[in-house]
């Protein structure tokens, strides 16, 4: 047997991931058991969490992989405080700080933590674990990949051509030149928060005009062999700043947007703002689309992988997808840092003699859900616990306007929920989503939200749906003139839809049932979480979701729980 | 110590009830340690064996969530600012068995009350209603929650040692923090001391160059 466990963390998205004798057993992020959103902590839930799923004990390890490596990205630190000496104070104090405190040492506190020798822990590079989670997780076995993201030890952007069981790097991009600075830098310009905002640029977007790219191209210049350069001058990316920009971005574009500030996009300001968006997503698009034509030529293949948190903007993907000329593209559920544990454990396993595993085919990699003791529970809280109705009474229900969590199966891997842990809706009422949006998840009102639908089913609805996308929402489609008269809850502004195709499991039971009596086998899929917290993990989390939040229940495996009803008029 | 602690609330709270500004700052520590009691408290949740006591810590977070999310509505208000609310968390449930994390509830909650009929008082005196109006709120709730943790706490045959130890504990977990603010400081001052030592490296630095690799 060869097992090994790949852990990412100590930045943000922390996760652990195991792989037993070439099969992905569990991928977990630790926010979903921490309860904290973006956790950046060791991952040690998780670990458990993978652990119990694959029945196997610590000690029973070939190996534990951290997804970076440590003492490069100090390097990385040092020469940066170094090069920007005397205006560096700032990155000296708070970096080399949390670098001492906790980052230098993560391999010895995981075999202290773990209880396994220190021999058998050790780190590889940020980028490669990002490639090989992309690569070794798609139906390819001959891609060019294409890494994408803030900054790992030195890379930002690596192309990669993945043969078989191995990864070769070609090229790469160097810190500061990074796409993941640029766009993290014009979401805190915008007033959203950096690592959890940049959905929120890419929402806005479709609001707003281009017609700021040529300021922002002296930021964010993109030269004709597919490179990009940052001026460096509009970027703060010491790491001490919660901007990541400087004045002079400022001194470009306008007075950042006051953060808190609720958006009015009937007003000229807020609107100016949403152009600001437009330019900076379709800047990405554009160094995205070049950066993979790159990568593909210097590759010499003609599929492709994307990875790193760059590869988590659905819009960009959808670009590529349409215009490089690639025959397929694949992007990894968990393209972010939360993925690197993946790769990591992948590469791990392939360097023991293990298998290559098969290709990743669901996101539905974490804890079951167990709902025994939960009717007590609900009983001691108040809430109300009964069968779940079947698919039938329940497509009525959500068809007649009621909002569903939907809690069945193993909890998802990556951000998206994909019919695991996920929050339910008609998407033929356009009223569904203002509820949505703002009794239940209490966020923009320009934030969209997704379809789900069966995977025979998209042809009236949506002009496209590429099989290794749509399946783990990766893309945005275009939806037809029908589907936007139809469906106005999931199409956005700009007539695209970030739709998920479902081809088998319980979540198409019920698509099924709903396209029975509905026009469409369609419904409305947005994450089961409230404002500012991480997707619901197990029932007592979903007991806590109904107590606070304005669900009509959420189905708890085979178990429906909701707030007991109020009897009014009787005395 | 307590009564030390509540002496210097007593003296700081009017300071603070008269300026925006540090009052915002003020309400958003107290927003971060609410968000940091959720999680403490889901965690309690899950760990604990009793589905009784798993409801109360859940009810529990929910209050606590709802605080935060008062205390940073206000905070913002006062000063203007918005932050993204982030909070560190002690797992205090692993680290102290049941009936100690229950004493240190009730120890806590009581705290808390008094400290914020303080801080009521003293915004009532400014002029301040609604800022007072929220910590009288929320007064009622750390009650509330203190009542239930004596009480279950009450059930369990360790109630008194777990409350001398909640005690003691409290304590030292002051000293402790204590430590680290001037730990802080004096890592701080270390740094400001060598930062000019590294001009010869800086030197070194920019003259080697760090171009995008082809």
């Amino acid at each position: 047997m060869v097992a090994v466990l790949g852990v990412s963390g100590l930045y943000h998205d922390a996760a652990a991931a195991l792989v037993v004798d070439g099969r992905i057993v569990a991928a977990v992020q630790e926010e979903r058991l921490s309860r904290i959103k973006h956790d950046a902590s060791l991952p040690w839930r998780a670990m458990k969490a993978c652990l119990a799923e694959g029945a196997i004990a610590a000690r029973d390890l070939d190996e534990v992989i951290f997804y970076e490596q440590p003492f490069v990205k100090l390097e990385r630190i040092l020469i940066t405080t170094l090069r920007r000496f005397p205006r560096s104070f700032g990155g000296y104090l708070q970096g080399l700080k949390s670098q001492l405190r906790d980052k230098l040492w993560v391999l010895d506190r995981l075999a202290d933590g773990l209880e396994i020798s220190r021999g058998r822990i050790r780190s590889i590079d940020h980028h490669e674990s990002h490639a090989a989670s992309a690569f070794y997780a798609s139906p390819f076995r001959d891609a060019a990949v294409l890494t994408v993201d803030g900054v790992g030890e030195w890379d930002t952007t690596v192309l990669w051509r993945g043969r078989g069981e191995t990864l070769t790097r070609l090229e790469g991009l160097r810190f500061p030149h990074s796409l993941g600075l640029f766009y993290a830098a014009i979401t805190a310009y915008l007033g959203f928060e950096v690592l959890g905002g940049e959905y929120k640029v890419m929402g806005l977007a479709a609001y707003g005009r281009a017609n700021r790219v040529d300021a922002l191209s002296q930021a964010l210049r993109l030269n004709r062999d597919g490179t990009f350069e940052l001026a460096p001058h509009f970027f703060d990316a010491s790491g001490t700043s919660e901007l990541g920009f400087t004045p002079a971005l400022e001194g470009l574009l306008g007075p950042r947007r006051p953060p808190g500030r609720p958006w009015d996009l009937t007003d000229e300001t807020d609107l100016a703002y949403a152009d600001v968006a437009a330019s900076a997503q379709q800047l990405l698009e554009e160094a995205m689309g070049a950066a993979a034509r790159w990568a593909l030529e210097r590759a010499e293949c003609d599929h492709l992988c994307l990875a790193g948190g760059v590869a988590l903007n659905a819009v960009a993907n959808a670009r590529i997808a349409r215009e490089v000329g690639a025959d397929r593209v694949f992007v990894q559920p968990a393209a972010g840092d939360a993925g690197g544990a993946l790769g990591a454990a992948i590469v791990g396993a392939l360097q023991r003699g293990a298998a290559r595993p098969p290709p990743m085919t669901t996101a539905a990699l974490g804890p079951h859900v167990d709902s025994t003791g939960l009717a007590a529970l609900a009983d001691a809280l108040g809430l109300s616990v009964g069968p779940c109705p079947d698919d039938a009474t329940l497509a009525v229900q959500l068809l007649e306007g009621r909002v569903f969590g939907w809690m069945k199966g193993r909890m998802e891997f990556g951000p998206r929920a994909l019919g695991h842990r996920s929050l339910l809706a008609s998407p033929f009422d356009r009223g569904l989503r203002e509820k949505v949006n703002r009794l239940v998840k209490k966020r923009e009102p320009f934030r969209p939200l997704a379809p789900s639908v069966l995977r025979d089913a998209t042809a009236p609805w949506f002009e496209e749906a590429p099989p290794f996308l749509t399946p783990f929402m990766t893309t945005v489609v275009p939806a037809t003139a029908a589907a936007r008269q139809a469906l106005p809850a999931v199409v956005h502004h700009d007539g695209t839809a970030r739709l998920q195709t479902v081809s088998d499991g319980p979540f198409a039971g019920l698509l099924e049932a709903v396209g029975h009596i509905g026009p469409a086998p369609v419904l409305l899929n947005t994450s089961l979480n409230g404002a500012g917290e991480p997707i619901v993990a197990t029932a007592t989390d979903a007991a806590a979701f109904v107590l606070a939040h304005p669900v009509d229940g959420v189905i708890v495996g085979d178990l429906l729980l909701s707030r007991r009803r109020v009897r009014r008029g009787c005395t | 110590m307590l009564s030390l602690h509540l002496a210097l609330v007593a003296l700081w709270a009017p300071i603070v009830a008269r300026s925006p500004r540090v009052a915002g700052r003020l309400l958003r520590g107290f927003a971060r340690a609410e968000l940091g009691s959720v999680y403490t408290l889901r965690w309690a949740a899950v760990a604990t064996p009793s589905v009784e006591r798993r409801a109360s810590y859940l009810r529990h977070a929910d209050d606590e969530a709802r605080h935060a999310r008062l205390f940073d509505t206000r905070a913002a208000a006062l000063d203007g600012r918005h932050e993204p609310l982030r909070a560190d968390a002690e797992d205090l449930f692993e680290q102290l068995g049941e009936a100690r994390f229950l004493a240190f509830l009730e120890r806590a909650e009581g705290r808390g009350r008094r400290e914020f009929a303080h801080y009521a008082r003293a915004f009532e005196r400014a002029g301040d209603t609604d800022t007072a109006r929220i910590f009288r709120a929320i007064m009622v709730d750390e009650e509330r929650h203190e009542t239930y943790a004596a009480a279950l706490l009450d059930l369990t045959p360790d109630a008194a040692p777990a409350r001398r130890h909640a005690l003691r504990w409290d304590v030292w977990r002051g000293a402790r923090r204590m430590g680290t603010r001037l730990a802080d400081a004096v890592y701080a001052l270390c740094m400001a001391l060598t930062y000019p030592l590294l001009a010869p490296g800086a030197w070194w630095a920019r003259r080697r160059a760090f171009p995008p690799e082809r």
